[in-house]
């Protein structure tokens, strides 16, 4: 990704003059992570980075451009972001669904050959004394005082990256770099499949466990790009009242099953929920249940093309498989 | 299940409304076991009111509305048809029996079709016995 990195830092310079700012990756708090960067001035495009490590959904920074005209952004003002390719889907659904306005982001497009998921490094080293890492395309060495390791890229990516169906920017207006091949074969619910060969006892009793473990704070709902219903969210809302602010096994199932059909058809898959809980509840899976049978009955995906109404906010009188 | 299963019924005021009516009022005998919650139309069913009835441990969730094509709004059923079938699809990943919840198209003039529905549901929900809430 280094090769790219001076194309990306070039082409946002260009475009920095149009927009208001631009939504990119910095370094972030050490050598294994990077950070949202947001770019206003001309002398911070050094700071741009493009590692392994960049694996937030920048959609999420998007300001909702549907709320009332210089509420969030001035009118006509544009925005500029960079993207990967699972990200775009966020991008294409927000489009689909008017809630972003073509017109306002200027969006640069990669090639992304899968990022790193660190918790799967924390069993082979002291991920918080690293001080040197060295990688190529496929394989990393990390080194703290004592100790080094080096890992096969493809036995610590995340699982969204081991199967990439959708690795180029499917939406851009600059795409740096040359296009990579999307892997073959790709099982899109895979995770979903594996959870139903459980018994629905079984089943109950996964999700009862996970349930419980939930603090309820709520960072799946903030990092989510779709959910940007902000003051209005129902799981905030007193009037009506649908949710205890009491966190407990039950209190927080409905808090989940809330969401779940909140993003039914709209959830893009791209997992940040679950990235970013600290509990490490796999979250994203009560979303994805929802594509996956969305896609057997209607054939459909999110997020990959901006001219397809999602499934439940439209209907055939006579439903093919209804 | 000794006493008669508790059922949550969601009825579009139009057509599934009236039909129950009709039932009642030609004295056709069903069990007492489905508690009507009356609605302008399928379309107004957020899955979330059948899916918190189901979480908060009613046995069943019975849903009925007019035919799709004769909806009194024209296309309200047509929206819910979709939802509620994903509802069911939704609901044995998070551990709750489909069989639980049904959805179903009953006209004002099918009294007695509501009374075999209310009657065949009802049994399911017997033989499936009492729901736990969550
Ligand atoms: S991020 Fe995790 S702990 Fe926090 S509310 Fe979501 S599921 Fe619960
Ligand atoms: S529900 Fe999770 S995976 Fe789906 S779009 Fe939101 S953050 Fe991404
Ligand atoms: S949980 Fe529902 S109401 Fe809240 S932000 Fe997400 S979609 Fe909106």
């Amino acid at each position: 990704m280094k090769d790219i990195l001076a194309e990306l830092k070039k082409k946002a310079a260009e475009i920095l003059p149009e927009v208001s700012y631009f939504i990119c990756y910095g370094s972030g708090f050490d050598l294994l992570h990077s950070a949202p960067l947001f770019v206003k001035d001309k002398g911070d495009i050094d700071r741009l980075v493009l590692n392994r490590f960049c694996i937030h959904n920048l959609t999420s920074y998007l300001p909702p451009q549907k709320w009332p005209p210089g509420w969030l952004l001035e009118p006509g003002e544009k925005i500029g972001l960079v993207l990967k390719g699972c990200d775009s889907r966020s991008v294409i659904h927000l489009l689909a669904e008017k809630a972003i306005l073509r017109s306002r982001v200027i969006i640069i497009g990669l090639p992304c050959w899968g990022m790193i998921d660190v918790n799967k490094l924390r069993n082979r080293i002291d991920i918080n004394r690293i001080n040197r890492v060295e990688q190529d395309k496929e394989s990393i060495m990390l080194f703290t005082d004592a100790n080094e390791v080096s890992a096969d890229i493809k036995d610590i990516l995340y699982d969204k990256c081991i199967n990439c169906q959708y690795p180029n920017t499917l939406i851009s207006d600059h795409f740096i770099g040359a296009k990579k091949e999307p892997d073959k074969g790709v099982q899109p619910f895979g995770k979903v499949l594996e959870l139903e060969r459980m018994s629905l006892l079984e089943r109950s009793a996964f999700w009862d466990k996970e349930f419980a473990r939930c603090i309820r704070c709520k960072a799946c709902r903030n990092v989510c790009p779709v959910c940007y219903c902000q003051n209005n969210c129902l799981l905030d809302t007193r009037v009506p009242h649908w949710i205890k602010e009491r966190v407990d096994a039950n209190s927080n199932r409905w808090y989940h099953l809330i969401r779940a059909f909140h993003l039914a058809g709209r959830c893009t898959e791209c997992g940040e929920c679950a990235r970013v809980c600290p509990m490490r509840i796999p979250i994203n899976l009560l979303a994805m249940k929802m594509n996956s049978e969305l896609f057997e009955l209607f054939g459909f995906r999110s997020g990959i093309d901006v001219n397809i109404k999602p499934p439940l906010m439209t209907f055939q009188l006579e439903e093919d498989k209804l | 299940m000794q006493s008669e299963p508790r059922i949550i019924g969601f009825l579009c005021n139009w057509c599934s409304y009236a039909g129950a009516d009709m039932a009642g009022t030609s004295r056709l005998k069903q069990p007492a076991s489905v508690r009507i919650i009356r609605l302008p139309c399928t379309g107004r069913i957020n899955p979330l009111l059948p899916l918190k009835a189901l979480v908060d441990g009613a046995d069943g969730v019975l849903i009925s509305g007019c035919h799709p094509g004769d909806c009194h709004y024209r296309e309200g059923n047509l929206y819910a048809r979709r939802r509620l079938e994903l509802l069911h699809r939704f609901l044995p990943f998070v551990g709750i029996d489909p069989k639980r919840l049904r959805y179903v198209w009953v006209s004002a003039s099918e009294g007695q079709r509501w009374q075999a529905i209310v009657g065949e549901f009802t049994e399911q929900i017997k033989k499936l016995g009492t729901a736990k809430a969550q």
